[in-house]
């Protein structure tokens, strides 16, 4: 597989990775790749420091879609960046059933923090985004940086999570009244009230209850999402550094994603080193800081050698000497996705 | 003034937190102290061989249960039951709190002398120490709001908890460090002790400078010229980058080499311990 028939074949590109290996960068890279081939093309991004903006010269302090100036391009690039709080907001507003159940939700102490606690919930609002984007049809690719994540998992949880506290946990007691409590479950909530205090629970029944209503669409949303993110058509690549230490954690992460049905297409090895030039003899002053380059490159080679095997896509991309916060580094950082 | 009896490390994701948290530990063990090298939810410290605790949630909630309910009966009933465990998982913030309480009680008991947090990256590590300020607005009465009152008198107490935060001398996680350094300090009041900036580069030798002052034109050594300068500006721009964190940030920062050979986890704690330890002792 090379870049040209992913991008041909795979609409939708999935870019995730442990932090760290500058997978903002290379997303926009890939959107602006895409471009190039005569795509129209979206990079979204949940990225709350808005960098990917920056490295597409955008403004940081505008949210939603923005397009990329692009001279002499077939195709179009646009960035979306995602700002969690604000689509759940969105969310919320949209799909609740009434506006007197959306005011209760907002103004429940514990909802702000709902936004951003739940692990996962990043990964959550982008995969609501996303439903929408697909579901609009403008857009022939799409490319996906996903928050760091430790675990492919994440991008299932949230929704699951929310169902979960609803339909089997305590709040069934308090929510449910068609639930029959019983003596176990009267005893299971006067203990739990002695340890958190009565105000909690009633808080969160309230939250809880008046997501209840909303909870089909959430559901029902995140079901399309993973039928989505499972199709062959979609590319799940990895981002990692050549300075990461360990590659426990990304064979971890392929290995997930594979097992939760998802299609891992390949590895983008960013940050190596950059090789002196060959086939002049170095000049004496460069012959150490060569020889070390040469040997630094080779150590990180064998240690990638486990990921390379797993996929037949795998370009190394080497650490650029400027910083990529403009257009222009995007491009150089795009030719070596070949 | 002594060290926090609580560090803790934090920065974004892949700058090398738990590299830097396993040094720190190993080092204060060499120095006789007792030490754990803390992490939360999940055990992935094994290979830097230290002595490390892992607080999950479950257990957190476990062992505050036994404590305030005596009564055996409701013990065994909330124990282990998924309704119960259900609810901590999907309850916003609970989980923090179980977790930081925890801690709290490790941190009050004497069987340490010091603590260091392998804490979760930038945004959950935000979210982590903001629990108990959101918690505290949810709560009424009771003994978790008590609980929590106790954990914030802990974190806003500069002689029991302070902040180690890690970066990379490169643009973005720059930016993102001294956004988390402001909010750690403004929103969160905890105290930074110290900042490091990991994989720093070592210096271009003294003849490579030289050679680049006075370049040859063209020539055979036309590529290495091109070469070296590339390397030059990289290592420019880190050296920006590692003024500009300092200008910024009030408090000590430590310089770590990258270290290329890219020796086991084990290695690498034993070389960052030799230049951290004795640095952050000395603060």
């Amino acid at each position: 597989m090379d870049i040209e028939s992913l991008i041909e074949t795979r609409p939708l590109i999935i870019l995730c990775g442990l932090g760290g290996a500058g997978k903002t960068s290379l997303s926009a890279a890939l959107g602006l790749k895409a471009a190039e081939m005569g795509k129209k093309t979206l990079v979204m991004t949940v990225d709350p420091a808005k960098r990917l903006a920056q490295a597409m010269g955008l403004k940081k302090t505008k949210a939603g879609l923005q397009k990329v100036p692009l001279p002499d391009i077939s195709g179009s690039l646009s960035v979306s960046m995602l700002d969690p709080k604000r689509i759940f907001d969105e969310v919320i507003s949209r799909y609740a059933p009434s506006e007197k159940t959306r005011d209760t939700i907002l103004a429940n102490p514990l909802y702000q923090h709902l936004s951003t606690i739940l692990a996962g919930s990043q990964e959550y609002m982008a995969m609501e985004k996303l439903f929408e984007y697909v579901d609009s049809g403008q857009f022939a690719t799409l490319v996906v940086d996903t928050p760091p994540a430790r675990h492919a998992i994440d991008f299932l949880e949230a929704p699951l999570k929310l169902t979960h506290a609803l339909n089997d946990s305590l709040l069934q007691y308090i929510l449910m009244p068609s639930v029959q409590m019983g003596k176990i479950g009267a005893k299971l909530l006067g203990a739990f009230s002695k340890i958190t205090g009565e105000g909690l629970l009633q808080d969160i029944a309230t939250l809880f209850g008046s997501s209840l209503q909303m909870m089909d669409g959430f559901v029902k949303r995140a079901g399309v999402v993973q039928e989505l993110l499972r199709k062959p058509s979609t590319a799940f690549l990895l981002a990692v550094s050549g300075r990461q230490l360990s590659l426990q954690d990304s064979l971890e992460f392929i290995r997930e994603i594979q097992e939760l049905g998802f299609h891992f297409e390949g590895s983008l090895i960013n940050r190596m080193p950059t090789l002196p030039p060959q086939g002049t003899p170095p000049i004496p002053a460069a012959k150490i800081l060569s020889d070390k380059q040469v040997r630094r490159k080779q150590a990180i080679e064998e240690r990638m050698a486990p990921l390379i095997a797993l996929s037949d896509y795998h370009p190394w991309i080497p650490e650029l000497p400027e910083a990529v916060n403009k257009l222009e580094g995007l491009e150089v950082l795009a030719k070596f996705l070949t | 003034m002594p060290l926090p009896k609580l560090l803790i490390i934090t920065g974004k994701g892949g700058v090398g937190k738990s590299a830097v948290a396993a040094a720190l530990a190993h080092g204060f063990s060499l120095q006789n102290k007792k030490t754990a090298l803390i992490e939360l939810a999940e055990e992935r410290l094994k290979n830097f061989d230290v002595p490390h605790i892992c607080i999950k949630p479950d257990e957190a909630f476990r062992e505050y249960a036994t404590q305030l309910l005596g009564h055996k009966a409701l013990y065994k009933l909330l124990l282990d039951n998924r309704l119960v465990s259900n609810f901590i998982h999907a309850t916003p913030g609970l989980n923090e709190i179980l977790c930081l309480g925890k801690l709290v009680a490790l941190a009050e008991s004497d069987s340490f002398d010091q603590l260091i947090l392998d804490a979760p990256a930038t945004g959950h590590t935000v979210a982590l120490f903001d629990a108990p300020r959101i918690a505290l607005a949810a709560l009424q009465h009771g003994l978790l709001k008590k609980r929590v009152q106790n954990i914030l008198r802990f974190l806003h107490d500069p002689l029991m908890t302070g902040v180690v935060l890690v970066t990379l001398p490169e643009e973005l996680p720059v930016e993102e460090g001294l956004e988390l350094y402001q909010h750690l300090q403004q929103s969160l009041n905890l105290k930074i002790t110290a900042t490091l900036l990991n994989g720093c580069a070592e210096d271009l030798s003294p003849d490579i400078l030289r050679f680049l002052e006075h370049p040859p034109e063209g020539g055979a050594a036309g590529p290495w010229v091109e070469w070296l300068r590339q390397e030059q500006t990289r290592q420019r721009r880190e050296k920006e980058l590692i003024q500009q964190w300092q200008t910024a940030v009030k408090e000590p920062t430590c310089l770590l080499p990258w270290i290329p050979s890219m020796p086991s986890e084990r290695q690498l704690k034993e070389s960052f311990a030799a230049i951290v330890t004795p640095w952050i002792s000395n603060l």
